[in-house]
């Protein structure tokens, strides 16, 4: 209850806060908190002379707030963004702006705005930010900290403002701008901002260009060996569209590494001799490897930082496969049960990271929908990758049944903490813990 | 929003600590210590504090503002605020100093603040970020100016030129200078305007509220009138707060009597008194003592401690008072009525009683110590006929009047019945007859009159309530009292005809946090009272009290420092074992090949550059030597104090 009545006062204190920090200047927010310092010391204007300042600071902020209302002008911007971007990796994208006014304009400021939203109380009880267990115990309680990370996570990315020092009149301006996501999925580009300080240089005139566009963020990727799991090639059959690109007909196709299960006779031998490794020759044919990853989305107790991981490393092991070595089926389950097949000319790794960017994360249980679906197509399959971002009952059951199944299968278990237990042992599970990610991936096909 | 501050324009510093130096006049420290934050714009080396130098300097800088404060809260109690507001600058002066001095320009927000500092590089640039509080320096020595409270419109205008020069360089670009310094100019006249209404405001709401209060609410005791709670509706309030101390070493068996003055005239719920004049008695030479009675020596003394709200104010003290003595005391006046003003420093004062075998001398009686309000005359008339006073002697009288009120009233502190004003005391009389202190004081000295008795309403406070933990008399606002005085054989006599349960009765409103409250006052007393006469604090004793915590935390701190310091030893050792080798006896000789022959390329091997530089058999000589080597530099077994006496005994043979 409590927690629910500070939350309501948060939507007050941020707007407070973004409206403190686009209107005044870090000059003015110094004034502005000079101002009650030396209004409580000179309360008692008999005591000390602080009432001075804080006359100086009072009017100062006055006046320039008056100035502040008459930035006028037109503009007009223009976005030229790229087609993607990656989390954590700033990009640079290009910004025309159009002065449409009579006169010239100099010294203001170009802030380019994410579509900004503010989280319900059941999202925001829910989240977890890792560096809580750093935070005292009334940021903790209180959680307004974990409140601006989720609402920077909202907002997708930090751009950084341009100064822009002069434009002439009627002239245009291209300026390049770095936006550096925090995300993956798609940002929101809502307004441009134009900031213009008044004489005193305390308060910010603004006007703001609505201007709305979008651009895909691909989840973070990690370096990933290729998928080399000792599954058999599995018998599709001929209406399946794939086996018309991809088999054993004796139609030449492309040369390739050696499976288990490929005949002798299919081995390449002057390759094998140029390479010292086993390479096939491919026909086409209705057998081929097809790979399954399956992605846990059901976040329950977990982080949702868990949950981006395991994205990741699901995105990392879809474009670190060749697209000739065999196919790739991406399952998981959001609200409804998604499966999406890549390599082998059909998708490419472009478009399976375009659905990762926008896979979320399902707060309601779905692993006995993900069990069904391995049922329907575990038969196709020749292995499996299972990234799992928790061990509980109905996961292990999952596991349980994945080994019933008698093909190769790769578990992946994405955690928080660095210790390990023996049902994980018991069951083969390889753990991955966020903070040493890549070193754990790196020792994934070495253990 | 840019959150970095930029930094303060050169010599902006130092022209804000010059205002500080005028105003606090610790002016010879300012210009040192402008001089040392404005000289590294001239001197070109810096030094690398690590963030950990930054840290433990800003702690240390806390640690420094937590002694000032304990110290200055010691010696000045509340007043202090603005004595650690004038030291403000020297609290800053290690991270100034930081950052002036320092490679990084500017003071990491973690070092600032220990919540960011505990989230380490995780923090996020939005949030850790390193700025320049050169800016805020320049503000805080203003403020810490103003604390001087001297030379207003100087002030002002310095203040002025100080803010004006740090806005000069934020100016924005767009605008042309004009502008700017019509907008400034602006601002001034109308900062001076508005300082002026400040002042003016704050004289005139004053002004108002007092009056207020007057007319309304709480005053302090005034000499000359006071309003009686007679006629008021509902339950009687006073508060638990302890109002003075008084030093015994056991309880009296009786209540003592502390009087605060005594008025003469009634009137619609109202004591009044003439204009009342205060002699102001001399003090006795080379002591804090002031005698009342030259004639007189002090048979006995008090220690009493009292809460001061003002410099000046009207002191409770008994009949018998024959001096007063203390270092807090500046000035003694009494009046004719009985009381006693003192002038002292404000909050806990101690002081001693002198008490003689004599009362104070107070006013002779005057006509009005006789008169009767017409409204109650009647009343009066009518139980003086009943009691038979007229035909009493002085002494009988006093004794009935005693009886009467002790029969047939009885104390109440609720009020529940609303009375045509000029009517309460006729309805305590006659009807109701309940009523609380006031009610029995005035009528008991309104009936005296009736019967020719000279008397006199008096307030002040009766001590009861003793403190066995403190040894002291404890006297809250609710021991309030009053009480007559009555004129017979040339002498003034107290007389209390209120019901003795009224203390009790009032105890019973007492709140639960009353046990709290005394201990905080006691502290509050403790820390901020002086010994009577010596000069030297008592508080000194209980500023150990509070740097209690101060040596827990530097005890933690120096205990912490040990760990860091013993887990560095164990590294050294580690990394000790790891530079095993480095100190081979071969480096001299090779350094002197080198010097002879041709110097080792980069990557090759000792054995390698052997070989070039010595072709043949020459070489040879020194196989066996450098193979010793490598086992002492590289083998990380081995009794490595043999293998180095191997190296030198090899080198020997070869020389």
């Amino acid at each position: 209850m409590l927690r629910k009545l500070i939350f309501a006062n948060f939507k007050l204190v941020y707007r407070a806060s973004q409206w403190l920090r686009q209107r005044f200047t870090s000059t003015g927010i110094l004034i502005l908190s000079i101002m009650p310092v030396a209004g409580v010391f000179g309360f008692d204007t008999r005591s000390t002379l602080s009432f001075q300042i804080f006359s100086i600071t009072l009017i100062l902020l006055f006046t320039a707030m008056f100035y502040s209302l008459f930035f006028r002008g037109k503009f007009s911007i223009i976005r030229k963004l790229p087609e993607y971007g990656s989390v954590g990796i700033p990009l640079n994208y290009t910004c025309i702006i159009r002065n449409e006014n009579k006169t010239a304009k100099r010294g203001f400021i170009l802030v380019d705005e994410l579509k900004n939203q503010f989280p319900s109380f059941a999202k925001f009880s829910k989240a977890k930010d890792p560096l809580d267990k750093n935070r005292n115990r009334i940021d903790r309680f209180i959680g307004y900290p974990r409140l601006v990370k989720i609402m920077q996570k909202i907002r997708g990315g930090s751009i950084k403002p341009i100064n822009i020092d002069y434009i002439a009149e009627k002239s245009e301006l291209e300026t390049s701008i770095q936006l550096t996501p925090l995300r993956r999925g798609y940002l929101q580009f809502d307004k441009t901002r134009l900031a213009m300080a008044e004489p005193l240089g305390l308060i910010q005139g603004q006007k703001f260009i609505y201007n709305k566009d979008s651009l895909l963020i691909l989840p973070k990727l990690y370096k990933t060996p290729r998928l080399n799991l000792q599954g058999k090639r599995s018998y599709h059959h001929g209406g399946v569209n794939n086996a018309s690109i991809v088999g054993d007909s004796q139609e030449f196709i492309s040369l390739r590494d050696y499976h288990p299960g490929d005949p002798i006779r299919s081995i390449h031998w002057r390759s094998f001799a140029k390479l010292n490794k086993p390479i096939v020759k491919e026909y086409q044919d209705e057998y081929f490897t097809r790979y399954g990853l399956i992605l846990d989305t059901f976040l329950d107790e977990q982080s949702e930082h868990i949950f981006e991981d395991a994205v990741s490393v699901a995105a990392s092991f879809m474009t670190a496969q060749k697209e000739q070595d065999a196919l790739l089926d991406l399952m998981f389950v959001g609200n409804t049960s998604y499966r999406f097949t890549s390599g082998r000319g059909l998708a490419g790794a472009e478009n399976i990271l375009e659905v990762l960017a926008c896979v979320q994360p399902a707060y309601e249980s779905n692993i006995a929908e993900v069990e069904l679906m391995l049922q329907q197509h575990s038969r196709e399959c020749s292995a499996f990758i299972c990234i799992l971002l928790e061990l509980d009952e109905s996961r292990l059951k999952l596991v349980k049944s994945l080994s019933e199944l008698n093909i190769p299968i790769k578990l992946l278990l994405l955690k928080e903490s660095t210790d390990t237990n023996s049902t994980e042992t018991e069951h083969d599970i390889h753990v991955i813990h966020h903070e040493n990610l890549q070193q754990d991936l790196d020792a994934l096909w070495t253990t | 929003m840019n959150t970095k501050l930029s930094p303060a324009p050169p010599g902006l510093i130092l022209a804000s600590l010059l205002v500080w130096g005028w105003q606090t006049e610790f002016m010879l420290y300012a210009i040192i210590i402008g001089l040392l934050l404005e000289l590294p714009m001239f001197i070109k080396w810096r030094i690398n504090f690590s963030d950990k130098d930054t840290n433990q300097l800003a702690d240390l800088s806390g640690v420094i503002f937590f002694i000032i404060t304990v110290t200055v809260f010691v010696n000045y109690s509340f007043q202090g605020i603005y004595k650690i507001l004038e030291l403000l600058p020297f609290v800053l002066l290690l991270l100034m100093l930081v950052q002036c001095y320092g490679t990084q320009n500017g003071i990491k927000t973690s070092a600032l603040f220990i919540s960011i500092r505990r989230l380490g590089e995780r923090a996020g640039p939005n949030v850790l970020y390193t700025t320049n509080i050169g800016m805020p320096y320049v503000f805080i020595c203003l403020i810490s100016a103003s604390s001087g409270n001297r030379y207003s419109d100087h002030f002002f205008a310095l203040c002025a030129v100080v803010i004006s020069w740090l806005l000069l360089t934020q100016r924005s670009k767009h605008f042309s200078r004009i502008t700017w310094f019509a907008s400034l100019v602006f601002v001034l006249f109308f900062s001076y305007l508005t300082q002026n209404g400040l002042q003016k405001l704050q004289n005139d709401s004053e002004t108002f509220f007092l009056q207020l209060f007057e007319q309304y609410g709480w005053r302090s005791t005034d000499p000359e009138r006071t309003s009686t709670s007679i006629g008021s509706l509902g339950r009687l309030k006073l508060s638990d707060r302890i109002i003075f101390r008084l030093k015994a070493d056991k309880p009296s068996p009786t209540p003592l009597y502390f009087r605060e003055t005594s008025y003469s005239s009634y009137n619609y719920g109202s004591w009044r008194n003439p204009k009342v004049e205060f002699d102001i008695i001399g003090k006795t030479p080379g002591k804090n003592e002031w005698q009342l009675n030259k004639n007189k020596s002090d048979q006995d003394t008090m220690d009493m401690a009292i809460y001061l709200q003002n410099q000046s104010a009207i002191i409770p003290v008994p009949d018998n008072l024959n001096s007063l003595a203390g270092k807090d005391l500046i000035q003694v006046e009494t009046s004719i009525y009985g009381s006693t003003r003192i002038e002292a420093r404000e909050g806990w004062i101690n002081y001693r009683l002198g008490i003689s075998d004599h009362d104070f001398i107070e006013a002779t009686p005057a006509a009005v110590d006789l008169g009767i309000p017409l409204n109650y005359k009647t009343d009066f008339e009518q139980i003086a006929i009943k009691l038979d006073l007229y035909s009493k002697s002085d002494k009988e009288i006093i004794s009935t009047v005693q009886q009467y009120f002790k029969d047939n009233f009885y104390y109440s502190i609720t009020q529940n019945q609303r009375y045509t004003k000029g009517q309460y005391l006729t309805k305590f009389l006659f009807k109701d007859k309940k009523g609380h202190c006031e009610y029995f004081a005035t009528a008991t000295a309104l009936l005296l009159r009736e019967a020719g008795i000279p008397a006199r309403y008096t307030i002040g406070y009766s001590v009861q309530e003793y403190s066995n933990w403190q040894s002291t008399y404890l006297v809250r606002a609710r021991h309030a009292h009053a009480w007559t005085k009555y004129y017979i054989d040339g002498a003034w006599h107290n007389m209390d005809t209120t019901p003795s349960v009224w203390a009790p009765m009032e105890a019973e409103d007492r709140t639960l946090l009353e046990p709290l409250m005394d201990l905080l006052s006691w502290l509050r007393y403790k820390t901020t009272s002086s010994d009577i006469e010596s000069e030297t604090k008592s508080k000194s004793d209980w500023m150990l009290w509070l740097l209690i915590p101060l040596g827990a935390y530097l005890s933690w701190r120096f205990y912490s420092k040990q760990r860091v310091e013993k887990n560095n030893e164990r590294v050294t050792l580690h990394s000790e074992f790891f530079r095993l080798g480095t100190d081979s006896p071969i480096y001299p000789l090779i350094k002197q090949i080198e010097q002879e022959a041709d110097s080792r390329q980069s990557g090759e091997t000792l054995m390698a550059w052997i070989k070039r530089i010595f072709p043949g058999t020459k070489a040879e000589r020194y196989y066996d030597l450098i193979s010793l080597h490598y086992a002492y530099r590289f083998n990380p077994v081995g009794d490595k104090r043999k293998e180095k006496k191997q190296i030198s005994d090899n080198l020997d043979s070869l020389t």
